[in-house]
């Protein structure tokens, strides 16, 4: 704004008038010398006339009919028309049509009268334009009191009146700005006192606060120094600032307050007035403080969960590892951030981890995934970790980001591995155990031959030693004798195998070969126990991946159960059917059929329990440890009813084709085929 | 003097025995005849001419005890040698008390068959 220069130009003004009313005080002592100057040869109206035409200023004579009688140069110069024509300035253009009928009506209530008046008018300049003039009209009397003429001063006041009306205008402009602004506001001088507020602020605060004591009774006592300080150096500094400041509330409660101060400056750069702008953030930084104590809170928990907490940006950008994480890898977040984690994962892992979230992010799986890998603690050991992430989603189910906890399973894993080898030991405990049951039946398998062998060697020495030597039944006994140790020596080469064996491994299997071998060896037991054996095996049976042995400790376990189960069956044929076959199209079954005592349906699971035996010797650990091999194996081992007498066991497992195309099904991307597998 | 070759049945399941046993037979002087189940005993014609039966126990169907009852039914008083893959020596004893002549537990030397045939055919 620049109310300076308008200042100075009133104050021009100002003094103008002053000369001006200098001048005429003057010209009426002039006036009043020239009435008493009367009887002096100069008449009077040569000497009013020479008088008025000598005066600087723009002045009328009027006769006091209301005439136009005389005017002077200055008068003839502005309004550019002759005395004939300012006549009859009442119709003419001479004064502003807007303020011809009160100028007119003023003049004729004067004539009237008798009494002096002033009004402002615009009067006509000879370029047309319209000015304001001060107009003083009073009559002359003579010594009567008779009105001899009238006398008409003119001052021209337009550029005071202009001023004056910027001013005005530049207030109500100031005014509704002020009321404007959805906002207390207030406009302060340079001395630092207040000079207006607005509504708003009356009602913020309960009063218009109209000096700067009153200000300060506003403010919190423990702010009101530092305030107090911050607004002198400012009005010294003349530099805007803001604050954050407690003001009290027209309730009476203290509210957190933006105050925004800048001053308002004119044309030279100084400072004329300050605005101050004062927005109420008490809600918004009561948020703020409850929203940043929830984030700490939060932090506190992210940082304190037991557990590696990460986040990452819509691409998978790791750029977030909780505390426990760098505690755990033993790295700072700079060399973690981005790709950087990478290090340390496991060599043998992180190709296929890496994979594993570029699959689930690169296709912003919304159901996320997961994945095992080990990962480097501070200390150089290896620990093995689940990892799930989950995606944060927008409003229209989009990924925005993506959050991830690691778990410590190394535990978890060792138990895993320990687990698998008490199986394994308890599998071999139980095959140890099922020995003891077969050992009549062994000492038959092994002792046929046996009886063979000795019986043959026997009749050969008794050949050779005949006179003459029977050479040819001599050679025939010991080829006998040579078959039937080949026939012992496979019987120990099974028995070994089934016997001697703790760890499994996986290979291919021909289920048909594996439990030939094991009838082989329960034929015995079988013939002992009056059992006639029916074999229907599937010639076209698939293959299957999985451990031998422990596939024929099953095969084994269910035979002799079965046997078992017949033992007190005298009533009918003591059968025992052990046949394969495919399950689907992708797996192999094989069942054993008993016609013994039956299982109770509502027991069949029970039969499963480990140490739960039906039996009164024995411990019924076996079929628990069939179920977990067959479990193992990806199978299922199950028992039923029959429809005629006894039960029937059964279990089927995977074939070996099947088991590869699932690999290929399963697999996410050809790149990364072992994604999701378990190390 | 030429003593007549008395005849041996042997009589089990296992082929092995079948093959071994009446070679030794015969090489201890005897005539021997071998079958592979007991109903195939019973059915040959050359039950009266048997001497000497060497019977094993466990065989699928008819068993070794089932066919010395039946022989018994029959009033064919043959005396048995039993052999078996798990016997023991309170089976063996069991056996001789119910009139067996003995039981041989496999594998046996060729001396106690001898043993136990020649018993057979010349009982005390």
């Amino acid at each position: 704004m620049k109310t300076e220069p308008i200042a100075i130009e009133i104050e021009h003004l100002q003094r103008r008038v002053a000369e001006l009313a200098a001048t005429n005080a003057q010209l009426m002592r002039q006036l009043a010398d020239a009435r008493r100057a009367e009887p002096r040869s100069l008449s009077r109206e040569s000497f009013l006339g020479s008088m008025v035409e000598s005066m600087p200023v723009p002045i009328g004579i009027m006769t006091p009919a209301g005439e136009c009688e005389a005017v002077n140069r200055p008068v003839l110069d502005y309004t550019g028309k002759t005395l004939e024509e300012l006549k009859h300035w009442t119709t003419g253009d001479v004064v502003h049509p807007d303020d011809r009928p009160m100028t007119v009506t003023a003049w004729s209530r004067a004539l009237k009268s008798g009494q002096p008046y002033e009004i402002e008018t615009r009067l006509r300049r000879a370029d047309g334009t319209y000015r304001w003039h001060h107009v003083q009209t009073f009559p002359i009397r003579d010594t009567e009191g008779r009105i001899v003429r009238w006398c008409v001063l003119q001052t021209d006041i337009d550029d005071r009146k202009r001023a004056e009306e910027e001013v005005r205008n530049r207030d109500v402009l100031l005014e509704s700005i002020l009321e404007s602004v959805a906002a207390p506001m207030s406009l302060w001088g340079t001395d630092g006192e207040p000079e207006a507020t607005n509504q708003l602020l009356g009602s913020y605060f309960g009063k218009a606060l109209t000096t700067l004591d009153e200000w300060q009774a506003v403010l919190h006592p423990a702010e009101r120094n530092a305030a107090l300080e911050r607004w002198k150096r400012a009005l010294v500094t003349g530099e805007a600032y803001n604050e954050e400041v407690l003001l009290r509330h027209v309730d009476g409660t203290y509210r957190w307050n933006d105050v925004r101060n800048f001053p308002m400056r004119g044309a030279d750069g100084g400072v004329v007035r300050w605005v101050v702008v004062q927005l109420d953030i008490h809600d918004r930084k009561q948020a703020e403080e409850a929203l940043a104590a929830s984030e700490r809170r939060l932090n506190l928990i992210i940082n304190t969960i037991p557990a590696m907490a990460w986040s990452a940006d819509i691409d998978g950008n790791v750029d977030f590892f909780n505390q426990h994480f760098l505690d755990y890898v033993g790295l700072p977040l700079e060399r973690m951030r981005g790709s950087g984690w990478r290090d340390t994962v496991h060599p043998d892992d992180v190709d296929r981890l890496v994979a594993a979230w570029r699959a689930v992010m690169g296709e912003r799986r919304t159901g996320g995934g997961e994945a095992e890998a080990r990962l480097r603690r501070f200390d150089g050991t290896y620990r093995w970790f689940l990892m799930r992430v989950s995606p944060l989603t927008d409003g229209n189910a989009e990924v925005v980001r993506w959050y991830g906890v690691n778990t410590d399973i190394e535990d978890r894993k060792r138990a895993e591995d320990a687990l698998r080898d008490t199986q394994s030991e308890l599998a071999h405990l139980t095959r140890a155990m099922t020995m003891g049951q077969l050992t009549a039946s062994i000492a038959h398998e092994l002792n046929q031959p046996l009886a063979g062998i000795i019986a043959n060697a026997s009749t050969c020495l008794r050949m050779l030693g005949a006179d003459p030597p029977n050479v040819t039944g001599a050679k025939e006994t010991a080829r006998r004798t040579i078959r039937d140790g080949n026939r012992a020596s496979e019987v120990i080469a099974r028995l070994r195998a089934l016997f001697s064996k703790k760890h499994p491994a996986m290979e291919v299997v021909d289920l048909n070969a594996a439990t030939q071998e094991i009838i082989a060896l329960t034929l015995a037991e079988l013939q002992r126990n009056g059992v006639t054996l029916r074999v229907d095996l599937d010639e076209e049976l698939p293959l299957v991946s999985g451990d031998r042995v422990q596939l024929q400790q099953v095969v084994l376990n269910l035979i002799l159960n079965a046997i078992e189960a017949m033992q007190g069956v005298a009533d009918r044929r003591r059968e025992l059917v052990i046949s394969t076959g495919r399950d689907g199209s992708d797996h192999v079954r094989l069942a054993v059929k008993d016609v013994g005592v039956g299982v109770d349906a509502g027991a069949i699971e029970k039969l499963f329990h480990p140490f739960y035996t039906t039996k009164s010797s024995g411990m019924g650990i076996g079929l628990s440890v069939c179920r977990s091999i067959i479990t193992t194996h990806q199978g299922r081992l199950w028992a039923e009813p029959n429809d005629g007498p006894g039960a029937t066991f059964a279990f089927s497992i995977p074939c070996e084709a099947k088991f590869d195309a699932d690999v290929d099904g399963l697999a996410p991307t050809a790149s990364a085929p072992s994604m999701w597998e378990h190390p | 003097m030429m003593r007549e070759r008395a005849l041996v049945a042997v009589v089990d399941d296992d082929e092995s025995v079948r093959e071994a046993l009446p070679d030794l037979v015969r090489e201890l002087g005897h005539e021997a005849e071998a079958y592979s189940s007991a109903e195939d005993f019973l059915a040959s014609s050359r039950i009266d001419q048997t001497r000497c039966l060497v019977l094993d126990i466990a065989m699928p169907g008819m068993t070794g005890l089932d066919l010395q009852r039946v022989l018994a039914a029959r009033g064919k008083n043959i005396p048995i040698v039993f052999i078996t893959a798990h016997g023991d020596e309170t089976v063996r004893r069991h056996l001789k008390e119910r009139g067996a002549v003995d039981c041989l537990v496999k594998p046996f030397s060729d001396t106690a068959l001898q043993e136990a045939i020649n018993e057979a055919l010349n009982p005390k």
